[in-house]
C-alpha cells in the first residue's frame, strides 16, 4: 500500500478506527461518538477513525491505547504460530493489517515503535513462504481439473485468514505459476515441431 | 447540529468505494454527480461552521479555546478535498486508458451508442479493445471537456513532434506514411506487410491502396496492414 495523495486504497485504510482518549473537552463535537452529548468531555474514549486521530493525537488533545489486532494476546498467539492467526478477521474482510500497523507504528516512538515493526516484519517473514507455497499448489489444483491437494481444511483456513497485502501476493504468484506453466508449455512444443 | 446522524467523511468514503469497485470489475461507473454534490455541500456547512467558531471569539491573545473544534473542521475538510480529488483523478486515469486502448478514436469513443456492446458480445469474440460501453453517458459534462482537451494536445503533439510533415512541408501525401504512428498498437510487431482480417462490425466503404472495399459483417479481406490499422485498434476488424 503505497502512501500517494490520490491512492484510493491509502485513503480507504485510514478509516480504520482506533479508539482514544481524550485529554481535554472539545466543544460540539459530542456527535463523533453517535451520541447526543453537545461536547466530547475529558477522559471519555471514543472511536474515531485514523485520518482525524492524527491531529488529535499530534496536537496532545488526545491518547490512543493499542487497538485489539495488535494487542498482547494477538501478539501472542503471533509469536506461537504466525500461520494460525486469521489476520482477516482482525481488520475486517478486504482490511490491510500490515498497512494498519504501518499506520500505528508511526504513532508510537522508540522501543513501542519497534516491538510493533518486528512483529509485522516476523509475522510477513513466516507467513510468505506458506502464502507462495499455497499459490502454486492452488494454481496447479485448479488447472488440471481440480486435484485433493487444496481442500486441506488447514490451507483453506490459512487462506481465508489473508490480510489485504497478502492476498495480491497471493494472486501474484498464482498468475506467476500459471504463466511459467503455459511458457513452459508452449516452448515445449516448438521444441518437438 | 447538522451532521448528527454521520460522522464526516463517511460520503466522501462512500465515493471512493465506488473508485475502488471500478478498478476491480475493471469497468467505468456512471459519474456521481449526486454524491460529489453532496459532498461539495458538507464542505460548504463545515466552513460556515468553522468561520461561526472562529467569530465567536475574535481577535483576543489568549488562544481560542475552540481551537480544537477548529482543528477538527479543519481536518475534515482537507480529508473531504482529498477524497473528491483522488476520485477524479482516478476516473481521469480510466479515461486516459479507454482513450488509449481504441486508438485515440474520441468521436468513436463519445458516440459508441448503447447497442454496439451487445452487438459485439453477440459475436462472441470478446475483443476488449471494442467492450467501451456508451461511455458518453457515463461521463460528467466536464469529463468530455477533459477528453476532447486531450485529444488536442495528443494530435498537437503528433503533427508538431512527430510527423514528418512538419520538417518537409513540400511533399504531401508521401511523407505521411513516414510518421510515427502514435496511436499504432505496439503489442506485436508486423511481420508481414499484409493482414487477413474478418469483419466484426460493419465500418461502411473504406478506401486503400487497392480500391475501396466494402467492409460488410463477416466477410474476410487481406489487405495491406497499413490501410487498416486504425479499425483493428478500434474494434472493426479482428486479425484471422
Amino acid at each position: 500500500m503505497e502512501d500517494d495523495y490520490y491512492s484510493v486504497e491509502s485513503i480507504l485504510a485510514e478509516n480504520q478506527k482506533i479508539q482514544c482518549q481524550f485529554k481535554i473537552d472539545i466543544p460540539d463535537m459530542g456527535h463523533l461518538d453517535g451520541g447526543n452529548e453537545r461536547d466530547i468531555k475529558a477522559l471519555s474514549k471514543i472511536q474515531i477513525p485514523m485520518w482525524m486521530a492524527y491531529i488529535l493525537i499530534y496536537s496532545d488533545y488526545a491518547d490512543f491505547t493499542i487497538p485489539l489486532p495488535f494487542s498482547a494476546r494477538v501478539r501472542n498467539a503471533l509469536n506461537a504460530e504466525a500461520r494460525s492467526v486469521r489476520l482477516s478477521g482482525l481488520v475486517g474482510q478486504g482490511g490491510l493489517w500490515y498497512g494498519f500497523g504501518r499506520m500505528i507504528m508511526r504513532l508510537l516512538n522508540d522501543i513501542p515503535a519497534q516491538e510493533v515493526s518486528d512483529v509485522l516484519t516476523k509475522t510477513f517473514r513466516s507467513r510468505l513462504p506458506e502464502v507462495i507455497d499455497q499459490a502454486h499448489h492452488f494454481a496447479a489444483a485448479s488447472g488440471s481439473g481440480g486435484g485433493a491437494i487444496g481442500s486441506d481444511e488447514a490451507t483453506m483456513a490459512f487462506r481465508e485468514g489473508l490480510d489485504g497485502t497478502e492476498r495480491d501476493l497471493f494472486m501474484l504468484a498464482q498468475e506467476n505459476a500459471r504463466r511459467t506453466k503455459r511458457w513452459y508449455e508452449t516452448s515445449e512444443k516448438a521444441r518437438r515441431s | 447540529m447538522a451532521a448528527a446522524t454521520h460522522q464526516y467523511g463517511d460520503l466522501a468514503t462512500q465515493l471512493l468505494v465506488e473508485s475502488r469497485r471500478s478498478t476491480a470489475t475493471d469497468t467505468l461507473l456512471k459519474y456521481n454527480d449526486v454524491l460529489v454534490r453532496s459532498i461539495v455541500r458538507e464542505q460548504r456547512q463545515l466552513e460556515a461552521l468553522l468561520q461561526a467558531a472562529l467569530a465567536a471569539h475574535p481577535d483576543e491573545v489568549a488562544p481560542n479555546p475552540l481551537l480544537p473544534t477548529i482543528l477538527l473542521y479543519q481536518t475534515a475538510i482537507n480529508r473531504n478535498k482529498r477524497c473528491l480529488l483522488a476520485y477524479h483523478a482516478h476516473r481521469i486515469d480510466r479515461l486516459k486508458d479507454l482513450y488509449w486502448s481504441v486508438g485515440g478514436a474520441l468521436p468513436l469513443l463519445l458516440s459508441m451508442p448503447s447497442a454496439a456492446p451487445a452487438h459485439a458480445n453477440a459475436d462472441g469474440q470478446g475483443n476488449a479493445a471494442a467492450a467501451p460501453a456508451d461511455v458518453r453517458s457515463k461521463l460528467s459534462p466536464h469529463e468530455v471537456d477533459f477528453l476532447r482537451s486531450y485529444n488536442t494536445s495528443i494530435l498537437t503533439l503528433r503533427t508538431e513532434a512527430f510527423s514528418s510533415a512538419a520538417s518537409m512541408s513540400q511533399d504531401d501525401a508521401g511523407a505521411l506514411t513516414e510518421d510515427v504512428d502514435l496511436m499504432a498498437p505496439v503489442v506485436k510487431p508486423p511481420k508481414d506487410l499484409h493482414v487477413l482480417v474478418r469483419v466484426v462490425r460493419d465500418c461502411g466503404v473504406v478506401h486503400t491502396e487497392q480500391g475501396a472495399i466494402d467492409f460488410r459483417r463477416g466477410h474476410r479481406f487481406l489487405v495491406r496492414r497499413a490501410d487498416v490499422e486504425h479499425l483493428i485498434v478500434q474494434g472493426f476488424l479482428e486479425e484471422v
